[in-house]
């Protein structure tokens, strides 16, 4: 078990708790914290490749901040539409969110 | 016993994630989502990528969590509802067996060789490395975000209704 | 009921003692190696304690200078507005002018219930004023106030000062959530709005300084400034600083969040006792860091000429800045929340980019004069 190993298993345990939280909420905030999990999994990944793999710190780094600031636009995206959701059904339950018109 | 610092960082940011996904109240969920973040930020410290420690706390902790924070004291909490064992069943599964499949191909990761000695790393060489070859995608993120703040703004915004 | 509270509070009294006890028994002997090699030090060398990270990081320019600071700028701010707005100020406590004001105010605090509201969530209730504290002290540790007093000599120090500024709207958000109070939370919501408006600015503002010193860190930043303070290239940037340096702080004028006249006490108002005192305590903290940082990065940190040692120099400019703080409190009226976001957005980035673009284009030439 080298030291690469290591941080690509803590990389695959977040995937999988974010990907168990997709799944298994129902509640879609809930959901949106477990995006951001799967996420910050995947910058954790470049980040070993980074110090243990071939992978030069600058470039890590340029794409590790791509990443950050796509997901810092995506989340605000889809918080609007959550609060947007809230304001005219009263509810964010996923479940129950399945028709177009309310 | 070597990897006891990755390990400690990895328990705790599990924990943390599992407690953002399975505590009562969804604060106390945002709360441990931005410890989360600070547990990656550990890790990238530790990794020796400073900067994008610095950066991860700096934009997650600092943006993002504050606007995850500020949606879940709006809202408010959901109604509490049974807990449904057909759904919590199938979320595990899923969870396993993304776990399991990975683990399965990591006996690649054992055979790679050792890295080879890193340059010298200093901001400006980031800086340049960016400039030279991601300009134009920085250009396009840019707008991205901008015309991203603007849609979240327009859209969760209340519709002013026009009286006649 | 009161012999039931006497005998649990005597119990407690006395197991918790015992407890400290052991806890300070554990401690020493876990730090025994580190004390005994400290106490060496000091008796074979004393002035060399002077350099020490522990001194540094508890003493000077750490814990405690910060602590007497603070309490001495609550003394100065109180008597300084005062002055200006025609009265005389505290001037009972203590032999001369109400030397001894903030001390009692300490006491007063300490000894005060803390009461938590009904529906309050206990824990974040409680952990907000600490962690405003926190947070609000920690950028000192990257402050240098002469080239040997630093207490970390971070690479990236001003960047760890903006994301340690990025944490503060989380903090006020919690503790006003927390209080259970529409009013304290609306108080919060403003509080978010101006400190996450003018952080921008702020980061933009101390972008000149990076770009002609060449590096983020604070002590690279203040050694280029040997021959020419930074303020003078970037006078606009410096401008924007000071104006978001109150903003975050929350000082008059931009001290929307804390409206006297109309939200009581902003988001703090259900805090009481040493809960406030910490909110208080760590604002003035901040004070204490933010100028700090303005001194560092546009008013040459340490450089001054030979005759006073640097030391001198860097506090004397941090306490003129501290001042000009302190007084502007007393000439100017109150911003409004829409004026406040919209000249944080609309106007000062437009000036800090206007200068940004100022120093690119001068850039060679300036380095070749600051070299």
């Amino acid at each position: 078990m080298n030291e690469l190993s290591v941080y690509i298993i803590a990389s695959v345990i977040f995937l999988a708790i974010g990907v168990y939280g997709i799944i298994a909420k129902r509640n879609a905030i809930r959901i949106l914290f477990a995006i951001e999990i799967v996420i910050n999994a995947a910058n954790l990944n470049i980040a070993a490749f980074a110090r243990y793999g071939s992978l030069a710190l600058s470039q890590a780094q340029a794409i590790a901040i791509f990443v950050i600031g796509i997901a810092a636009a995506e989340a605000a995206v889809g918080l609007a539409i959550i609060i947007q959701a809230f304001r005219l059904r009263g509810k964010i339950n996923v479940d129950e969110m399945n028709e177009m018109k309310e | 016993m070597d990897f006891i610092v990755p390990i400690i960082l990895i328990i705790f940011s599990s924990i943390a994630a599992i407690l953002s996904l399975e505590s009562r109240s969804l604060v106390y969920g945002a709360v441990s989502l931005a410890i989360f973040f600070l547990g990656l930020s550990l890790f990238f410290f530790y990794l020796g990528l400073t900067y994008l420690a610095i950066f991860q706390v700096a934009v997650y902790v600092g943006a993002i969590a504050v606007l995850i924070m500020f949606t879940v004291m709006v809202v408010g909490e959901g109604q509490r509802r049974k807990r449904s064992v057909p759904l919590l069943a199938m979320g595990l599964l899923g969870g396993a067996i993304i776990l399991a499949s990975f683990l399965m191909g990591i006996s690649y990761f054992f055979s790679l060789p050792n890295p080879s000695m890193q340059p010298s790393f200093t901001l400006v060489s980031l800086a340049r490395y960016v400039m030279d070859n991601y300009g134009l995608i920085l250009f396009i993120l840019a707008l991205l975000l901008t015309s991203a703040a603007y849609g979240a703004v327009a859209l969760a915004r209340r519709e002013v209704e026009e009286t006649a | 009921m009161q012999e039931l509270d006497k005998d649990y509070a005597s119990s407690f009294v006395k197991y918790g003692i015992v407890a400290v006890i052991i806890l300070l028994a554990l401690v020493l002997y876990l730090i025994y190696p580190y004390l005994l090699a400290l106490l060496q030090l000091l008796f074979s060398n004393p002035s060399a304690i002077l350099n020490t990270t522990l001194f540094k990081l508890l003493i000077f320019p750490g814990l405690i200078y910060v602590s007497i600071v603070a309490l001495i700028a609550e003394w100065v701010e109180r008597k300084l507005v005062a002055r200006i707005q025609v009265r005389v100020g505290p001037f009972y406590v203590g032999g001369w002018e109400g030397l001894l004001q903030p001390i009692a105010d300490l006491f007063k605090l300490i000894t005060k219930e803390i009461i938590i509201p009904k529906h309050a969530d206990k824990n974040i209730f409680i952990l907000s004023p600490v962690l405003a504290f926190i947070v609000g002290a920690l950028p000192i540790i990257v402050i240098p106030y002469s080239p040997t007093y630093v207490i970390w000599d971070y690479q990236f120090g001003l960047l760890l000062y903006f994301a340690i500024l990025a944490f503060y709207p989380l903090v006020v958000l919690l503790a006003a959530w927390s209080s259970n109070n529409k009013y304290s939370f609306i108080g919060g919501l403003r509080a978010l709005y101006q400190q996450a408006s003018y952080e921008v600015p702020l980061f933009l503002a101390a972008l000149p300084a990076v770009m002609l010193a060449g590096s983020f860190s604070l002590t690279a930043i203040a050694s280029a400034q040997a021959k020419v303070w930074f303020i003078l290239f970037a006078p606009l940037s410096a401008i924007v600083f000071f104006a978001g340096m109150m903003a975050e702080l929350e000082r008059i004028p931009f001290d929307m969040p804390e409206a006297d006249s109309e939200l009581v006490s902003g988001w703090t108002t259900e805090y009481s006792g040493i809960a406030w005192g910490l909110f208080q305590f760590g604002a003035y903290v901040k004070l204490l860091a933010y100028s700090g940082f303005f001194v560092t990065i546009f008013l040459g940190g340490w450089q001054g000429p030979a005759i006073l040692p640097p030391l001198f120099w860097s506090l004397l400019k941090v306490s003129i800045v501290v001042l000009i703080l302190l007084s502007v409190r007393g000439f100017f009226p109150r911003i409004r929340i829409d004026q406040l976001v919209r000249a944080g957005w609309g106007r000062l980035i437009p000036i800090c980019i206007l200068n940004i673009v100022i120093i690119a284009l001068l850039q060679p030439y300036i380095v070749s004069i600051l070299r």
